[in-house]
């Protein structure tokens, strides 16, 4: 009885992933014909074709990562660094989306000196080597391999301690969720946009009364805080605060 | 030569060498410490207190060479050490800091022949005396525990620069000078000189360096040089040099009279007095401001790279007639005053027909009166590509003499070169054909973005990524609910291997139900006839249950036992009891051939079972 339960629970999770499969629109024409825009230098019709795909929920890296090349030749630096984030959150270790972030940034007017601790730094660049899903991969791996060996143990090697190899792979199955923990904690906390308004004025408060504290130059990362309305507090990497209309900014 | 490399480290080699392993008193032992592999400026090491040695650094060499394809740089810094006792030393390693890295030369063995030992007291004064001495023998009340920087008019140290502004890279001496008026011995240096924003060399110091007595104030005191250091400043600023902490032990009380006789017996000059109790004392010289000024813009040369000092510069080939594609070996030598480690390589135009490249430098510093200076080589190969004549044209070499306040410009000969033809393909020479360096770096002509990616963004990818996620759920799912019964499993049965009662108790009625459901088919199936066979069936279900329930044997279990544990738990008038009185009584009866069972009262007797169970199940 039990062993059916445990085979339609099983089923059940598998048939929820067949929706997925069954999807049947097809995309390709459209970033074929975007890809083509590119060529020719028509970068709005590029922008145009990629933004459509991603209306239609094709949002993979490789359309973010295109739009931010399309936005750049347009010279939208803002724009272009918002879609490289997007892309870096899927693909975090690709190399081109890094190196065109970096040349981007390198383009700004403005930096800002990150003035956090070293070991935030590190931490901050570990998180980001490794998507959420591919850490939750890795992890669920690790736990059914752990689940796996402690149940051989328990129903065929009664009385057997445990040994170096299990113990090995609780710590590390124990620390890869926590990693996983951390990291969904870390994107559901800190969310970031990128300022898309040259000189967007960044005010003491969230309203257009309060004192602009500084302005923001286009392209800039920044961590958000708080909301009110249509205001979004933000935090710059040099601990600097204030509120950004949220028409100033792209959410990454 | 007696020494040996300490490894440390993939490039640097520290080793420390002596001329010789054995030595009279008094006569001169060469110690050098040769660093292999190390960059940058190193200071010369300062010798630990080598017990029964006067030790004097001599200065230092350095050389930069390619040697089977490897480049390696050697300094070496030079001392002198004298045995002022006989017999078997062994020389404690020499610590090293290279990069913020410790390295330390092998223990070196010494043999000091006694033969010309003098009695102490009529021994001269050495020559050797402005050196730190060795360490007071253990269990002398010598020094106190914590020296103390203490103002006492009767001791005190100058640290005076030859001049208070200079130009970059023009030298700078400064001078420790110790005026004292006790029995002293100089200890070394307790703190360094802080001397950021200088390239800084130590002086040779001459083993008879003077000794003077002077008067200040009215009194008389003795002054040694105790140690003199060479400051190149790097840049234009105004400098601030903290001194540093000396170390000297004395006598607690001054000397009052006949001083200056008792001076060059006493312990500071002649080793002596190491029984005698002392005390040490820390002495801080003031800070010393220096001004570096910019170099003369008017008539400053385009080819000015920094050297200053007082140089020669001259050249030789080592051939004049060459074959194509093989090197002419270009040597450069700057020699004179100044601050030789840093000197630049005089810069060579771009020649079309030859490929450049540097070899070996090598410079020796030497002492001139208060300056450093020493010999720089420089060492080109020209390789000519084409055939024909063609000449090296004269290199410059431009440095600022501050004694004349003037640029001046020296320049190399030209030389002419006849190449011959020749089929060998060009390759690097010998020597630089594994060196990375030598080869040309890809140069980047412009900066842009990365194309854009083609290939189609895949959504199966991704959705094996999720198929694969959701398998992994309900994998850990399935995991944990297996190890979860695992252990409750396991915990079950241990439970019951401690009390077999229990697990008797806990599975009669599962038991006695599969046997019920056994007997309902059988039911179906038996005839009237088999009524003997169903009852007695019935009957050991029904004993096999009670037999389990409470924990009794099977041939323990008589009518009359079970009659009495069913009234206790029931009462004695129960209906049920007397329902199975009555079914065993059948059972009996049938046993003994006395008439047969009706279907209908067979499922009667099945129901009866099931009832009993169940009401005893619910009362346990």
């Amino acid at each position: 009885m039990k062993a059916k339960l445990l085979i339609f629970i099983f089923l059940s999770l598998l048939i929820q992933t067949i929706p997925l499969f069954a999807q049947a629109e097809n995309p390709a024409v459209i970033f074929q014909k975007a890809n083509t825009s590119y060529q020719n230098g028509d970068y709005t019709g590029a922008i145009s074709a990629y933004e459509s795909l991603i209306d239609k929920n094709w949002n993979r890296s490789n359309v973010y990562y295109n739009l931010g090349n399309a936005y750049f030749k347009e010279k939208k630096l803002g724009l272009a660094i918002l879609n490289y984030e997007r892309a870096k959150r899927q693909s975090p270790r690709d190399r081109d989306i890094a190196a065109n972030l970096a040349y981007v940034r390198g383009l700004l007017e403005y930096r800002i000196e990150d003035k956090r601790n070293w070991y935030l730094k590190a931490g901050g660049a570990a998180l980001a080597f490794f998507t959420i899903r591919e850490i939750g991969i890795i992890s669920l791996s690790l736990g059914f391999l752990f689940w796996m060996t402690w149940g051989i143990s328990l129903y065929f090697q009664k009385n057997k301690p445990w040994g170096s190899v299990r113990k090995t792979l609780l710590i590390v199955t124990v620390g890869s969720f926590s990693l996983w923990m951390i990291k969904s904690l870390h994107d559901a906390a800190f969310q970031e946009a990128v300022a898309l308004k040259s000189q967007a004025a960044v005010r003491y408060g969230p309203s257009h009364k309060d004192q602009v504290a500084f302005k923001l130059g286009e392209g800039i990362k920044v961590q958000l805080s708080n909301k009110a309305g249509e205001w979004r507090q933000v935090v710059l990497p040099n601990g600097e605060t204030g509120w950004m209309n949220q028409e100033d900014m792209g959410i990454i | 030569m007696a020494g040996a490399y300490v490894l440390r480290a993939e490039d640097v080699q520290v080793g420390g060498y002596l001329d010789k392993k054995q030595a009279q008193i008094d006569e001169e032992i060469a110690f050098t410490i040769r660093i292999v592999g190390a960059h940058g400026n190193l200071q010369a090491p300062r010798l630990p207190d080598f017990k029964g040695f006067d030790s004097f650094y001599t200065g230092r060499t350095s050389q930069f060479t390619f040697v089977n394809g490897k480049s390696t740089s050697t300094v070496e810094f030079s001392y002198v050490l004298v045995p002022k006792v006989a017999g078997r030393f062994t020389l404690e390693p020499v610590q090293v800091w290279i990069e913020g890295k410790s390295y330390g030369t092998q223990p070196l063995e010494v043999e000091v022949a006694g033969s010309q030992i003098q009695p102490s007291g009529a021994n001269p004064p050495p020559a050797s005396s402005f050196q730190p001495p060795a360490p007071a023998p253990s269990g002398q009340p010598a020094s106190s525990p914590a020296p103390q920087v203490i103002n006492d008019e009767n001791i005190f140290v100058k640290a005076l620069v030859d001049k208070q502004t200079a130009y970059p890279n023009e030298q700078i001496l400064l001078t420790y000078t110790l005026y004292t008026r006790y029995d002293t011995r100089y200890e070394g240096f307790e703190e360094e000189p802080s001397v950021s924003g200088f390239w800084i060399e130590d002086f040779p110091l001459d083993r008879d360096l003077g000794r003077d007595t002077v008067t200040i104030n009215g009194k008389r005191y003795v002054k040694a040089d105790v140690r003199k250091i060479a400051l190149f400043p790097t840049a234009p600023a105004d400098y601030t040099i903290q001194p540093g902490t000396l170390k000297v032990s004395i006598r607690e009380e001054p000397k009052t009279s006949n001083m200056f006789d008792e001076f060059f017996g006493d312990s500071f000059f002649s080793g002596a007095g190491f029984f005698a109790r002392r005390m040490d004392r820390l002495l801080k010289p003031p800070p010393i401001v220096i001004k570096v000024r910019p170099f003369p813009e008017a008539g400053k040369p385009a080819s000015f790279n920094g050297a200053v000092g007082q140089f020669r510069f001259s050249a030789s080939v080592d051939k004049t007639t060459v074959k194509q594609n093989e090197p002419v070996t270009l040597k450069l030598v700057i020699e004179g005053q100044g601050n030789i480690e840093t000197l630049p390589r005089p810069p060579v135009p771009e020649l079309t027909s030859f490929k450049i490249y540097d070899g070996d430098t090598a410079n020796q510093l030497l002492k001139t009166g208060d300056n450093l200076g020493g010999k720089k080589s420089f060492e080109i190969l020209f390789i000519p590509t084409e055939a024909g004549e063609f000449s090296i044209p004269p290199l410059e070499f431009t440095f600022f003499n501050p004694k004349q306040q003037a640029y001046q410009n020296l320049r190399s000969p030209e030389f002419r070169l006849k190449v011959t033809p020749s089929d060998e393909p060009f390759r690097l020479p010998a020597g630089l054909e594994e060196k990375e360096a030598y080869k040309k770096d890809i140069q980047l002509e412009s900066k842009g973005i990365q194309y854009i990616h083609e290939g189609m963004p895949s959504k199966g990818f991704s959705q094996m990524g999720d198929f694969l996620f959701v398998v992994l759920t309900g994998l850990n799912l399935l995991g944990f609910f297996v190890v979860a019964n695992g252990l409750l499993r396991n915990r079950r049965e241990a439970v019951f291997a401690r009390d077999y009662g229990l697990k008797r108790k806990k599975f009669a009625a599962p038991i006695a139900s599969r046997r019920l459901k056994e007997l309902k088919r059988s039911l179906k199936t038996k005839k009237e006839d088999d009524a003997g066979v169903f009852l007695e069936d019935a009957e050991k279900v029904l004993n096999e249950y009670f037999s389990n329930k409470f924990n009794v044997s099977s041939y323990s279990l008589t009518t009359e036992w079970l009659e009495g544990k069913l009234s206790e738990l029931w009462g004695a008038d129960d209906p049920l009891l007397k329902q199975l009185q009555e079914f065993y009584e059948r059972v009996r009866e049938i046993r003994f051939g006395r008439g047969g069972v009706p279907t209908q009262e067979r499922r009667h007797f099945l129901q009866l079972i099931e009832t009993v169970i169940r009401r005893l199940e619910k009362m346990s």
